[in-house]
Formats: structure tokens, sequence, C-alpha cells
């Protein structure tokens, strides 16, 4: 079957190392260019300030500051509200009538009587705002999850129907035309509310904070906010001086923000009117 | 057949069959329960169970077997030589004939409903993955003797190019002893010992890695008897010859290296590892389209030749002068559209943003049953037809119902899988048993499950009818020459490079890709704090 001729030639050892030669040129350059973009390119595109060493870290999931780098869960639970059936139920049967009285007596003097602030740079507007979200607020004040030397004692006054009613009562009252001219918002500003930062780890605001309320139920309507109390919370939220959002979830967007991205973020939500939904 | 080894190759397409048409009627069953209808026996339990022997057999059992009892055909066939050992390969089948049963058996007890990529923390009966242990271990088996077989044919043929149909067989004997490790170290490492109660808790970040490893070239194992198919048979039974020799080595090389650092864009979603090497595994699994353009390009090129040989004129008309009638040459052509179809989906899944939108949705069921059930399975059909006949020395006196079998096939799974993908897109989750339509949020889907559903009947109908064209061979009538004869390349090779003819440099270079790919993936596991889940055992009755 076999004969000589079919042989190769003597030169078949260099036609291996010529094989092997640019195979190995073409697969290294190709794994190191990937890694490159991968490793280095990509990540720091992403990244609000110049950082190689982080966005290499972050890059292959080591970044010190990772809430699941600790290994440790010492924080106490960010708060007692749980989404349980009693919870939704309560919610459904709360009186916004009962509500009305005593956001009369307790809650007008700042928030005003049809939910409007007083001085929305220090007390938010309410009107228009979600059930849950002002439920969930409350409830927090009361158990000390969220603090404030005013709102406390104002809480802790409050039955647990009560919280359900007043939450009902400003939920139904129509909301805050958003005050103030459009300035002008960057549009990386812009994408980080539509479409966040996902190699930051930054879900886009809308996806919990948008018109269709697909988040979380305790997530607020941001929209008709004053901007400075907007960047307030989120200053408050970065530094982890405020942490009632349940599973860290707004500590951790917030502390990868800049102080320009926060700024521009309160601005969009503070001065913009929600579109029509 | 001249070597004696036809009960040895009907022994494991028989068996890759007998269950494959067990598990088609499972999966017309799920269809059903699928569309809200309320079949017998439907029950969530009952379902996963249902869906775990399924997946078990369609993925380990069926085609492991076919490719075992194929790649022994072509071993003896190609290279004209026995096999180096019979009591190995004997061995092989009654390990993976016993390891199907052991498998099989503790499911249908409702004792390891885990589904076939058994994601722990879930756990089921030990029996379970040592059943599938088995499998491997049996396919270990054919892994050696067809490695073996080439070295003795080169030593005995010094310098000649190896068969490209062996040369295909050894690239998938090498794929598949890659491929095995990562679920092999699963099984051994993580499952079994916690199946066993030895250990409480599993690092389900490793244990999905580790299965990604195996679950993305487990597909091109699949495949590739379907490729060889393509290359030496597809153009022999359209009367040409093949285009060229040379791109279907490289194609075969270029599957092997390209299938395997890859399997990390199943886990695009997954918290466990980082962007950095996902994005290098979709780049290396972008690279994957060069030999199927390959392919594509070299077989319609060969099938072009055949047409114009056969009278057919003009830019398209070689096309109509093909001999349609033969099962190989139609299943080819079907195959090859099921490819194309399949193809755009898999490039949506490879691709790190889009893959967001269809993860864990329908569409990734429709996408592999597709490729896997469509494009291959067609061919498996079709290698059967051509060979079972050879291995009994009759023919088919009719090849309509060979022919009806495939178009049954091919329609049943267009109909199948073209709605589920709508499905996937609309938001439908997979691995789920039971959807309420009376939801309205969900109420739109029913009417694209129902055609789904339809389809997965087609497809039923289409397996029973192969059982019942392999059954009616054995009274066919006898034939006196059954050979068989493998496309040759147009201008066949004389002579090859070594990195053609061998497979040294491409093991050093898969070597090389994997350490890169999942070196530090994996290395992560063991460098890094993590956080193991608890096991949950399913077999909650022992």
């Amino acid at each position: 079957m076999s004969t000589d001729q079919d042989k190769g030639p003597p030169d078949r050892r260099a036609e291996d190392r010529l094989w092997r030669f640019w195979v190995s040129i073409a697969a290294g350059t190709f794994v190191v260019a990937s890694l490159l973009v991968g490793l280095v390119v990509l990540p720091l595109r992403e990244e609000a300030r110049f950082d190689p060493w982080g966005a290499i870290c972050r890059a292959i999931g080591i970044r010190k500051d990772a809430p699941t780098a600790t290994g440790k869960s010492s924080d106490p639970p960010a708060s007692s509200v749980t989404w349980s059936e009693g919870t939704r139920l309560g919610l459904l049967a709360a009186n916004p009538a009962s509500g009305g009285t005593i956001v009369k007596d307790t809650c007008a003097a700042c928030h005003g009587e049809a939910g409007v602030s007083v001085d929305p740079q220090q007390f938010p507007n309410l009107a228009g705002q979600t059930q849950e979200a002002i439920f969930k607020q409350l409830r927090d004040f009361q158990t000390g999850a969220r603090t404030s030397d005013i709102m406390a004692p104002i809480a802790q006054a409050l039955t647990e129907a009560q919280t359900k009613d007043v939450a009902a009562y400003f939920a139904a009252q129509k909301p805050v035309e958003a005050v103030g001219s459009s300035p002008s918002v960057s549009a990386n500003i812009v994408e980080l509310a539509h479409i966040g930062a996902p190699a930051r780890g930054i879900p886009s605001c809308y996806s919990c904070h948008g018109q269709s309320r697909s988040g979380p139920e305790e997530a607020p309507v941001l929209f008709g906010q004053s901007a400075s109390y907007l960047e307030d919370q989120l200053k408050k939220f970065a530094s982890a001086e405020r942490r009632n959002d349940m599973f860290a979830r707004m500590r951790t967007i917030a502390k990868q923000l800049s102080p320009e991205e926060m700024h521009g973020m309160a601005m969009y939500y503070g001065n913009s009117r929600p579109a029509k939904p | 057949m001249k070597y004696r080894v036809e009960n040895l190759i009907l022994a494991h397409i028989g068996v890759s069959f007998a269950t494959l048409a067990a598990a088609a009627v499972l999966g017309a069953w799920q269809m059903t329960v699928r569309s809200g209808i309320d079949p017998p026996f439907a029950t969530p339990e009952t379902y996963f169970a249902s869906v775990s022997a399924h997946g078990t057999i369609m993925g380990y059992v069926m085609p492991t077997l076919f490719t075992m009892g194929f790649g022994y055909f072509v071993a003896v066939t190609a290279l004209d030589q026995p096999l180096p050992s019979m009591r190995l390969a004997w061995a092989g089948f009654w390990l993976a004939a016993v390891g199907t049963v052991a498998a099989i058996v503790p499911i249908v007890m409702g004792k390891a409903t885990v589904l076939y990529t058994f994601y722990p923390p879930l756990t089921g009966s030990v029996f379970y993955y040592l059943g599938v242990l088995l499998i491997v271990v049996g396919s270990w088996a054919w892994v050696a003797l067809m490695i073996w077989a080439m070295a003795i044919w080169k030593r005995d043929n010094p310098g000649r190019p190896v068969p490209l149909a062996m040369f295909g067989t050894v690239t998938n004997a090498y794929l598949w002893l890659w491929t095995t490790g990562g679920v092999a170290v699963e099984i051994i490492f993580q499952l079994i010992p916690a199946s066993l109660g030895w250990t409480q808790m599993i690092d389900v970040g490793l244990a999905r890695t580790l299965f990604a490893w195996t679950l993305h070239p487990i597909v091109y194992f699949w495949l590739l008897p379907a490729y060889i198919a393509f290359y030496t048979m597809a153009p022999q039974a359209a009367g040409a010859p093949l285009y060229s020799d040379v791109m279907g080595r490289l194609s075969f090389i270029l599957l092997l290296l390209f299938s395997l650092p890859v399997g990390m864009h199943h886990l695009f979603m997954d918290p466990e590892h980082g962007t950095a090497f996902k994005f290098l595994q979709a780049m290396l699994t972008a690279l994957v389209v060069l030999p199927t353009l390959l392919t594509i390009f070299t077989i319609s090129a060969s099938m072009e030749i055949a047409g114009r040989l056969r009278g057919g004129k003009g830019l398209f008309g070689w096309i109509a002068a093909l001999p349609w009638d033969r099962p190989m040459v139609l299943a080819t052509c079907l195959s090859f559209v099921l490819l194309g179809f399949g193809g755009f989906g898999g490039v949506v899944n490879m691709a790190y943003g889009m893959n967001a939108m269809i993860h864990n949705t329908s569409w990734v069921t429709a996408h592999f049953h597709l490729i896997f059930g469509g494009a291959v399975v067609i061919m498996y059909y079709a290698i059967t037809y051509q060979i079972w006949p050879i291995l009994l020395g009759r023919e088919a006196a009719d090849v309509r119902p060979l022919r009806l079998q495939l178009w049954l096939w091919f329609i049943g799974i267009i109909i199948t899988t073209f709605p589920w993908h709508v499905l996937g897109l609309l938001g439908q989750p997979r691995r789920i048993a039971t959807f309420d339509y009376a939801n309205p949020a969900i109420a739109p889907w029913q009417p694209w499950v129902f055609v789904s559903m339809f389809g997965g009947y087609l497809m039923l109908a289409s397996a029973l009818l192969f059982v019942w064209n392999i059954a009616t061979l054995y009274r066919a009538r006898p034939v006196g020459d059954n050979r068989m004869h493998y496309a040759v390349a147009v201008y066949p090779p004389a002579r090859l490079p070594n990195a053609l003819n061998g497979f040294a440099l491409w093991n050093w270079l898969v070597l090389f890709l994997m350490v890169v790919a999942y070196g530090y993936p994996l290395g992560q596991f063991f460098l890094m704090d993590v956080y193991p889940g608890l096991v949950h055992r399913v077999d909650i009755g022992s």
C-alpha cells in the first residue's frame, strides 16, 4: 500500500516549525488582543475616572469595595418592612379619608395639605408618590431604620394602620408639576438614567424608578422632587449615612457615582417633567 | 462486511435510536403539558422528571452511542483495517448501556429530578450521577480505540494522508476527551460527594463553571458526525467528488479549537465571573463561524459540481439537477437550512448584550432544539439510512418513506422551534412546568405554544416512522456488494503537512487556550473566599 514516494520530503521538520510558528502567532495575537479589550479597554471606558488598575480588578471580579468582597453580612437589616401578603392587603384596605385628617393635623405644616411641600429642598413633595414608598419610609422612621430628628417622633406617634392611611392619602393627590426650566443635562447622565452602566454594575434608574414601576415595591417616583433634595439623598446613600435601602441597592449604586454624576442625576430628575404615560 | 463489526455498530446505533424513540414520546408529552392542556399524569413532579429523562437521553445517551457506533463504522471502512480491540469496544458499550439504565431508573423513580444540566445545589440519587459517569467512561473506551486505530494506520501507511472521514472521527474523539473533563470533575468531586451526604455545602459557581466547560463543546461532539457526513458522504451521494479535502481538515480542526474555550458564554448572566473572561470567551465563540462558513462553501461547491455533472446549467440550474430523491442529498440540504436559522439564533446568544434579552427564556431551549434536534439529528437519520443497509447487506426497495420521514422531521422541527423562539422573546421562562394562561399577562403565549406542540407531534410521528423504516429493512432484499464508498476530493492530497494529518499541534493549542480561558475563572474559586450553597436534595423519600 505505502510506497517510498509517498513519504515526505526531507524538509518536513522545517514545515512543521513553520506551522507551529504561524499558529502560535495567530492564536497569541487573538488572545492578547481580546484580553486587552476585555480586561482593560472596555472596563476603562466605563470608569468614572481614569483608574486602569481598578478597571482590571473589576473586570476579573475582585473589586475591593464590592459588597460581597468582605464576606461578612455584619450590617443590620436595612428595613423591617416586608412585602408580604399582609402588608399588601393592609395597603389595599387603607382609608385615604382618615389619612387626610391626620395629614391636616400633623404633616401639612411641612409637606403641604395636598402633598406639595412648603420647602421642597428640605421636605420632599409627597403628592402622587406611591403608597408603598411613603408607607415604607414612615415605617423606617418608626423603627429607626431611617433616622431623622424631625420625622422619627412624628412617625412614631402613628399606628401601623394610620401610616397606611396617610400613605394612601398622599398617593391619591395630584402630582407636582416639575419646577423650573429644563436645564441641559449631559448625554452621559441621560444614558445613565435610561441604560445605566452595566460594566460598573449600575442598572438604569428607569429600571426601578420608571413609569412602568417594574422595580421593587418601595422604589419612589423621583420626578417632581427638588434637585438639591435628591442630590442630598444620593450623597447620604453613597456615604452610608442613609441605609434603609433593602439589599443595599441604592448604597451600592450611589457609591459608584462621581459627585458630578450625582449632581447631574439630581438635576435630571429634579427639573424634568415626567413623560406622559 | 469484511471485519465482523456489524453487531457492535448495530448495538450502539440500535440502543441510541431506541432511547431516542422513548425520549421523543416524552418530548411530545412535555409540549402538551406546557400548552395548558392537562394530559394524563401531568404534575410538576412528573413534568420535571420527564424533562430530566428527555435531556439525559438526548444529551448523554443517544448522541454518544450514535457517535461511537458511527466512529467504529468509519474506522473499519475508511481505514480498511480491523478495530484494534473488539473486547475494549464491547466493554465500552456495556459500560455505557449499564450507565444508561443506572441513570434512567432513578429518574423514573422520581429521585433524580435535577434536569440533565444537574445544576447544584439540586442533587439527586447517587445512581443517577454514577450512571452518567459510566456512560462517559464507556465513551472513553471509544476515544482510545479511535486514536489507537489511527496510530496503527499511520504506522502502516507512513506519509500518507489519513482518510478524511477518519481524520474527522479522531478530531471528535479528542474533542470529546477534552469536553468530558469539566463534567467528570464536577460529578466526581462535587455531585457524588454531595448526593452521598458527605458534604453539606457545594460551590455552585464552581459547579456551573465546570459544567459550562462541557456544555458547549458537547454540542460540537454531537455535531461532528453530521459534518463528517457533509464532507465524506453527501458529495458521494450526489455523485460528485468533494471540492476540497484540506477545507474539511481545517474545518474539523477549527471546530476542535473553538468549541472548547468558549463555554462561559453560557454564564454571561452569572455573577461569579467578571466581565474580562466572559468577553474573551465571547470573542473565541465568534470564531466558530469560520469552520461553519468553510463547510457551507465547500459542500455547496461540491454539490454544484454534482449538479453540473448531471447536466444542470445556468446560475442556479445545477440545484434542480441534483439527485433530490437520495436521502443523504435531501438531508444535507435540509440540515443546512436548519443550521442557517440556528446559526443566526446562536449569534444572538453569544453576543454579550443580546444574551441578556433571551437568557433563561424559551429562546434558548428553542435554539438548541433547532441546532441539535434539527440540523444534527436529521443527519444522524441520513447517516443511518446509508450505513444500516450496508451493515445488514440489504437495501431498501423504496426510498419514499425515507424521504417522507426526513421531510416530516424538517417541517416538525421548524413548526416546533420557530414559535418557541418567539415565546422566548415574549419572555416565557424556560424550566417551568405549567403556565396559567388564564392570567391575561401571559394569555397571548398560548396560541404559540399550541403551534409548537403540533410540531412536536410531527417530530414524534417522524421518529416512529424512522424506527419503522429501519425495521422494514430487515425484510428488504439482500444485495451483493455492500462496500462503503466515501467521497474523494477533486484533487486528493498526495501528501499533507503533519499539522493537517495529526493532532499534536492542535492539542497543545487547545491546552493553551483552555488555560487562558479557564485558568483564572476556575482558579479564583480556590484563591478567593467563596460562598457555597447548601446542598438541596431532591430525593426526599430516601
